[in-house]
């Protein structure tokens, strides 16, 4: 389905909707609060930009750099060129140490290689625990947004699935009574896990260390009672050098949640005696997308969903409307990436406003992106076909004055009827505005004849 | 064994040496107040309790009065009770049920409430994370303004874990609610002393 036929189910319910509009909007204001009490701000999101832009103009050194260094501290280093190597990786590592229940925080590329899928196929378990990522885990959903995934639920329905899954009593729907359910059942989780799976936040080439930052402490409590501990990372989470830490962990936090800093801010240098610790470098696509000149910013992300929170289309349509995990304009920008037929709406699911571009911690020029992979994917004809004919026809009819002229004459003529049937979609919930009764080069015409010749024509 | 695969087909695609800047020539850094009034609204901005204190001695005093007598405590830092031997305890799940972790951060960021740990003041990684309460002691002289003087001051030799804490674990994941004591501590106290009062 189409993201605007998804969006026009979610909006059924209008007053879930605006519910959903404020809320992601209220997180917007906290960023931006936090944005404005740094004076450097801009000066770090240029800082930040360059050293990505940087990073990605050296990105197989450093990779390198960070790989023997990473062997140097005894972490064992992976490489996966697709979704399903990294997948096999992982699960030989598992298998390899007979693990039957895995502990996971939030990593969005296992979402993208579907590791879940796979392991569970092989029997392991796998325990979703971030709290969000928890509940939809248990509804057998992805998430809708990839730093909040139950965003688009309510309490009592969170408080339906836990009574469903977590036996708490019918009817709770109290954030901290909700909340204090799955800490109990999460911690259970922590404490008889056999291995760890931590997404990454950063990866430093200097020290062959990495970061993950979590508000609720999931990561670290995995990672620090597993003895194992796999982190999987796509390529691009590089950075050069550990004082550039300090540029990105100024911002991920502040764009993303309005907080000053994540709760836990983790770096992982070597395993601890007696753990066993990996690391998967996973391509999956990124190298191709390196290579388009036109796309390659896109891999600068921090994945702070700032440009989510502040999208018109993304808070009115949420994220279930976007045929890809990642939705929102960052996500509209990457899935043409993976498959241009199968999300060729998704770039077109923007107004182009270009907000999500000036809240860019990074600076990608998300709206301009979101523009070429228009142009690119209509080019290749991936559009649907009654626009790729309404285009053709309004290309006709433009080359063609006379037949331009009469359009024109139509258009004024019929205009009531148009806004009385609503044929096109701008017209479904607008009425255009009441048509001239003649056309600009008529009354240039008329005007020009009025007018009575000028006394001293100038030489 | 995609390493090579996967490194060739970076090096076709990566466009021509973009320059690595400066942070600092760009403005970056320096600007953020330095203070312990700032450090002490960030930390009370975060949801932590800050208590302020002359020596150590008014920290024990204060876990002492303020902790049931049976609480399970666990300390590192030398002068301040504990009644868990941290170096006894060889795995780290047996660290469940911990009432309150007491251990030395080595400075404070003013900009985000955060103080740096280290591994080594720890005694187990997990330490901050599966005790209920944290009581984190940092000197006022050891303060920060920002991040970039922060990762001045963090070492990298030898280092096997070291983290940014930031107040006590939460999460808004229903409904944006913010609730307090997710899968880390439930409260976190930061005792800042021997400023010159």
């Amino acid at each position: 389905m189409s993201h605007a036929a998804n969006a026009h189910d979610f909006l059924r319910d209008p007053a879930r909707a605006a519910w959903h509009d404020q809320t992601l909007w209220m997180v917007r204001v906290k960023r931006d609060r936090q944005a404005a009490k740094v004076p450097d701000w801009e000066a770090l999101r240029e800082a930040a930009s360059q050293i990505k832009e940087h990073t990605l103009s050296r990105l197989a050194e450093y990779l390198e750099e960070f790989e023997s260094r990473a062997a140097a501290n005894g972490i064992q280093v992976h490489w996966a060129a697709d979704g399903e190597e990294h997948n096999r990786i992982v699960h030989g590592i598992l298998a390899r140490h007979g693990v039957r229940k895995l502990v996971k925080s939030k990593s969005m590329l296992t979402e993208e290689c579907h590791l879940n899928r796979h392991l569970e196929e092989h029997g392991i378990e796998v325990i979703d625990t971030d709290l969000g990522e928890r509940i939809v885990q248990l509804q057998r959903k992805p998430p809708s947004h990839i730093v909040m995934p139950a965003i688009h639920l309510k309490r009592a329905e969170v408080g339906e699935v836990f009574h469903e899954h977590l036996g708490t009593p019918r009817g709770l729907d109290d954030a901290q009574e909700l909340t204090e359910a799955a800490r109990q059942h999460l911690r259970r989780q922590f404490l008889t896990a056999d291995a760890a799976l931590t997404g990454v936040n950063f990866a430093v080439a200097e020290t062959g260390g990495f970061v993950v930052c979590t508000n609720e402490g999931n990561a670290d409590m995995g990672a620090h009672l597993a003895p194992v501990h796999i982190a999987c990372m796509g390529i691009e989470k590089i950075i050069p050098k550990q004082e550039h830490l300090g540029v990105f962990l100024r911002l991920l936090a502040r764009s993303a949640t309005g907080q000053p800093s994540t709760v836990f801010s983790s770096h992982f240098y070597k395993p601890r005696p007696g753990q066993e610790m990996h690391i998967v470098l996973v391509d999956n696509g990124r190298s191709r997308q390196l290579g388009r000149e036109d796309y390659r910013r896109s891999l600068a992300c921090i994945r702070c969903a700032a440009c989510f929170n502040t999208c018109p289309v993304y808070r009115r349509s949420g994220g279930y409307s976007y045929s890809y995990f990642i939705a929102g304009p960052i996500g509209s920008i990457l899935a043409p990436n993976v498959d241009k037929a199968a999300h060729g709406d998704m770039p077109f699911a923007s107004t182009l406003c270009g907000s999500c571009s000036a809240v860019c911690p990074v600076k990608i020029d998300i709206h301009t992106q979101l523009l070429k992979w228009r142009q690119e994917i209509t080019a290749e004809g991936h559009a649907p076909w009654w626009k790729t004919l309404a285009m053709r026809v309004t290309g006709l009819v433009l080359k063609r004055p006379a037949l331009y002229a009469l359009a024109g004459r139509l258009a004024r003529h019929f205009l009531p009827l148009v806004n009385l049937l609503k044929l096109d979609p701008w017209t479904r919930s607008r009425a255009l505005p009441e048509a001239p009764g003649q056309s600009f080069r008529e009354w240039l015409a008329e005007t020009e004849r009025a007018k009575p010749p000028a006394k001293n024509p100038p030489p | 064994m995609s390493r090579a695969t996967i490194l060739d087909a970076i090096r076709r695609a990566q466009p021509a040496l973009k320059p690595l800047p400066e942070p600092a020539a760009l403005g970056v850094g320096g600007r953020m107040e330095n203070s312990i009034s700032q450090f002490v609204a960030t930390l009370d901005f975060i949801g932590a309790r800050v208590i302020r204190g002359r020596s150590l001695e008014e920290a024990a005093l204060w876990l002492r009065e303020n902790l049931p007598a049976e609480a399970r405590l666990a300390s590192t830092v030398p002068g301040l009770p504990g009644n868990v031997d941290l170096g006894a305890v060889i795995d780290p799940h047996l660290l469940e049920g911990l009432h309150t972790a007491v251990f030395p951060a080595r400075f404070g960021v003013c900009e985000n409430g955060a103080v740096w740990v280290e591994e080594s003041d720890l005694g187990h990684r997990v330490l901050p994370m599966i005790a209920e309460q944290l009581f984190m002691v940092v000197r006022a002289a050891d303060l920060v303004a920002d991040m970039h003087e922060a990762y001045r001051r963090v070492g990298q030799a030898g280092l096997g874990f070291g983290l940014f804490l930031a107040g006590p674990s939460k999460t808004a994941d229903i409904e944006q609610c913010l609730v307090i004591g997710a899968h880390g501590a439930r409260g976190a106290t930061v005792f800042i002393w021997d400023e010159v009062v």
